[in-house]
């Protein structure tokens, strides 16, 4: 927590400062409540036992100015008015040990249920606070990537609406030879199949996000999808010319998936590597039986990560880095697609690298079809 | 000999389509996709604008223009990002941008603005040697090397400062509206407002007048703008 604290604090980005001190006022107003109680009933305790010795003590003096007036019956007087009192040796009046005891035992009995309470009292005020100190890291939390998110599909949006406004403005003010035309019109298509993408992307992610929309299962050929989803992506890795695809599909492996939405996960995939392979970087994607599950793996040569970032790699809306020095394209939600698609097949994913600038490698795991159905 | 012109933008379809209006144009262009190329490529001076993409690998362009700006490099630049909220427009012209323009943007406006640019840097650059030394009282200011020799030392003077001293001196003795202080010095109309151009004239004050509540050259004129006073002799 001190280690989340001292990140957050030093991030200006996060609205963390006004929460915390919020945050840090209503625990401090809790926190002094209860000393206040604590210090309050201790002292209320020992006020108790002196105003009982102060009616002791006039109770005596009392007893003593009537002694004399009551002679024998003096005694039994005594033990009726005042019960706690009693003569010893000598004539003397004071307070029986017992009545001492009594009052004793009473306030140490107070004392303890007021220590039980306080301390039970303290656990909720400790449990409230950690509970509000939970929902608020979740509130910044949401709101950084909230913010990621929209700064990230802004420019997701805008960048090949630019692009297609440019070009639109230069093919119908510009006199173009009729080579340069056509490469431009190719430009352009590059540019809408990007938005086409992602409002698959966004429209994917809508249903993923609501199960009354989730498809059925049936039971497809993973390879026959797998080389489909690759082929249609080919044409754009070729065009940009900087990176080198190697794909290898074990035949007829099928299992209960959604096509389109296994499509998506290997696009997905190797979209990722794309944006993360330098120039000239090897892709290899591969789709095998290994110990009686299906095993699709997407390799690069690229960027890779920091050993704790894999934990975050498939959360909604999450992208490494700061979005001013963005390095890639994207909104944070292709990972997360793969993630919630391969869990609704009952399948795992995982991502791995050996550290920055070292390649990663993802791999999805699902069951195979025959047995399931078969047994 | 053409403009050269450094466009620093990661989207290749976007640094293309800018090359090949800005070349049909008559400029001539440099690319640089990422923050870390485009400060070495700045810092070469071998750029008389840039393009300057906000987004961008390596260092973002706020940090491009910032790093420039603090090593002395006065070339201006023009930011081009799909931000277009105010607050990333003003932290882009305070730390030394000289227009912004938000994508989709048209070719046709932002050739405009570039053309706007050249022309105002022009009448900057273009300022006949004897004026290009500033006596405003015990101060000199030197306009090609943005400082200001004062009775305290040598100050360096930011681009806009010394454009806006520019005008008024030009104008000596005559009234300058806020406006035209932002058309002469920014060219365009929504940035920034007429507090921004206060704000500098009191620094401006604070760095060139003795009493700068009393002012003898940068008069204040309520309601009208300013006006720069000393005789014609002093001003060598």
């Amino acid at each position: 927590m001190l280690r989340w604290l001292s990140t957050a604090w030093r991030k200006p980005k996060l609205p963390f400062r006004r929460h915390f001190v919020m945050f840090a006022l209503i625990s401090f107003v809790a926190i002094a409540q209860l000393t206040w109680w604590s210090v309050f009933q201790f002292s209320e305790g020992r006020r108790l036992i002196e105003t009982q010795n102060g009616y002791w003590q006039q109770q005596i003096v009392v007893a003593y100015q009537l002694r004399t007036t009551l002679g024998a019956d003096f005694e039994i007087w005594l033990a009726n008015t005042f019960p706690d009192l009693e003569i010893v040796t000598g004539g003397v009046v004071e307070v029986k040990p017992a009545a001492r005891q009594k009052l004793e035992a009473f306030i140490h009995k107070r004392m303890r249920m007021f220590i039980s309470e306080g301390a039970f009292f303290g656990l909720l005020v400790l449990a409230g606070v950690l509970f509000m100190f939970r929902t608020l890291r979740e509130e910044i939390d949401i709101e950084h990537k909230q913010s990621v998110f929209l700064s990230a599909m802004s420019h997701e949006l805008k960048t090949p609406i630019t692009s297609l406004r440019m070009y639109v403005d230069t093919l119908r003010e510009r006199e173009l030879p009729q080579a340069k035309r056509a490469e431009l019109l190719g430009v352009m298509s590059l540019d809408l199949n990007r938005l086409n993408d992602l409002i698959e992307q966004l429209l994917q992610a809508q249903r993923v996000l609501t199960p009354k929309t989730a498809l059925p299962l049936e039971r497809i050929d993973l390879s026959e999808e797998t080389v489909r989803a690759v082929n249609d992506l080919k044409e754009r890795i070729l065009f940009s010319g900087k990176h080198r695809l190697n794909v290898d599909t074990e035949y007829g492996l099928e299992a209960m998936a959604d096509p389109r939405r296994w499509q998506l996960v290997v696009k997905n995939l190797v979209d990722n590597a794309v944006k993360y392979a330098p120039a000239g970087g090897m892709i290899d994607v591969y789709l095998a039986k290994r110990d009686g599950k299906i095993e699709l793996t997407v390799s690069d040569e690229g960027q890779g990560f920091a050993p704790d970032e894999p934990a975050r790699l498939f959360e909604r809306f999450y992208r490494i880095g700061d979005e001013d020095t963005r390095a890639s394209q994207g909104v944070g939600l292709g990972l997360y697609l793969v993630k919630e698609i391969v869990s609704a097949m009952r399948g795992t994913v995982s991502a791995a690298s050996p550290g920055p600038g070292k390649g990663s490698t993802f791999t999805v795991t699902v069951p195979e079809a025959r047995n399931e159905h078969r047994a | 000999m053409p403009e050269r012109i450094l466009i620093v933008e990661d989207e290749q379809h976007i640094a293309d389509g800018l090359k090949l209006n800005l070349e049909a144009e008559g400029f001539d262009t440099t690319h640089a996709a990422d923050g870390l190329t485009a400060i070495e490529a700045i810092m070469s001076g071998e750029h008389d604008l840039v393009l300057l993409d906000v987004m961008l690998p390596g260092a973002s362009g706020f940090d491009v223009c910032e790093t420039v700006r603090g090593r002395g490099n006065h070339v201006p630049i023009l930011f081009l990002t799909a931000r277009d909220s105010d607050d990333a427009r003003i932290r882009g012209l305070e730390l030394g941008g000289d227009d912004y323009i938000t994508k989709p943007f048209s070719i046709r406006e932002l050739i405009q603005r570039v053309r706007a640019i050249f022309r105002r840097n022009n009448w900057y650059r273009e300022t006949p040697e004897p004026e290009k030394l500033l006596k405003v009282g015990e101060c000199t200011v030197d306009f090609e090397a943005f400082t200001a020799n004062t009775p305290s030392g040598v100050v360096t003077l930011t681009q806009k400062e010394c454009m806006i001293l520019k005008l008024l001196a030009e104008r000596e003795g005559q009234v300058v509206t806020r406006e035209e202080i932002i058309e002469g010095v920014w060219g365009y109309d929504r940035y920034p407002s007429t507090r921004t151009i206060d704000n500098l004239i009191v620094r401006l004050r604070k760095l060139l007048e003795e009493d700068p509540r009393t002012p003898r050259y940068l008069h204040t004129i309520y309601a009208a703008g300013y006006k720069f006073t000393g005789s014609p002799a002093d001003t060598k």
